[in-house]
């Protein structure tokens, strides 16, 4: 029991007299590399990109459900046009015959 | 110690400043992140993005606090979004691995930690205590390692995490006793 005390105590203890870590000598540059992007370009925020994606994904899916309600309408028209062309047809017709 | 006329001139954007000020706080802002991210090449990676964050946002520094403060919080800030973000990473490591991409994740988790600045003969038992360290809630681990690997004292702790001294103190204390707890349960496993 006492020697798991020690031990954790000396665990605990093994920061003590810690040196600060030092830097790679060549940060600066590093960082200057890495800032020569950013004064040209504009950063879109991540919170931003993800609103655009899904303002497209939306879109995307509007423009899905407007096309199919178009086709729908579009082809009952196209079904309907015959039956309307024969009536009037018939229509005149019914005249002739009387 | 940074005067304000050279953060006046970092403000302005003088690149002379803005390399004096590298020089002056690149050691702490590396050894806190390295303390959070325990890996070397991760913690220079936040070390860049520290100074590169200082650079674009020290126009809107007000002066409410030191800027030593607003750097090590700065570096804290990045530090923890590092790891939240290699969480993340790991997590979605379960899908990458299906496509065998397992390589693209460098996390390096269950190697052990050595600080370069640890005593050699306290090596081991700090690698240990760092693991340990690393299982501490958000609060309770940055104010341990500001305190004890950055060697910071209680007050400025207090004006790095925006609390008062006595919750600094109560935090290492709590930090301190849940070591206590995972060192002894890894004592029981290990060392017996």
């Amino acid at each position: 029991m006492k020697a798991k005390e020690t031990w954790i105590n000396e665990t605990i203890n093994s920061l003590d007299g810690i040196e600060r870590a030092t830097a790679s000598s060549d940060l600066l540059q590093k960082i200057q590399t890495r800032m020569v992007p950013f004064e040209n370009t504009t950063i879109l925020p991540r919170r931003s990109f993800y609103w655009s994606v899904a303002a497209s994904i939306i879109v995307l899916i509007a423009l899905n459900i407007f096309g199919a309600i178009y086709y729908q309408n579009s082809q009952s028209l196209t079904q309907a046009i015959p039956v309307a062309v024969a009536n009037d047809y018939l229509s005149y017709l019914k005249p002739i015959n009387l | 110690m940074i005067s304000p006329e050279v953060i006046i001139k970092l403000r302005a954007g003088d690149e002379q400043s803005f390399r004096e000020l590298v020089d002056q706080y690149r050691d702490r802002v590396f050894n806190t992140a390295i303390g959070f991210l325990q890996n070397p090449e991760n913690a220079e990676d936040v070390t860049q993005e520290v100074f590169i964050e200082i650079f674009r946002s020290v126009s809107g520094f007000r002066g409410d606090s030191s800027l030593s403060t607003w750097i090590y919080r700065i570096t804290v800030q990045k530090s923890l979004e590092h790891i939240r973000t290699a969480r993340r990473g790991k997590r979605s490591g379960i899908l990458l691995s299906l496509f065998g991409k397992e390589d693209q994740l460098n996390i390096a988790a269950d190697t052990p930690f050595y600080h370069p600045g640890i005593k050699l003969e306290n090596k081991e038992r700090a690698a240990i205590l760092f693991k340990a360290i690393s299982q501490l809630p958000v609060n309770q681990r940055t104010a341990f390692i500001l305190h004890k690997v950055e060697g910071l004292a209680q007050l400025e702790i207090a004006g790095i995490m925006d609390t008062t001294v006595s919750s600094v103190e109560s935090l290492i204390v709590r930090a301190r006793r849940k070591l206590q707890g995972l060192l002894s349960d890894y004592y029981e496993k290990n060392e017996r």
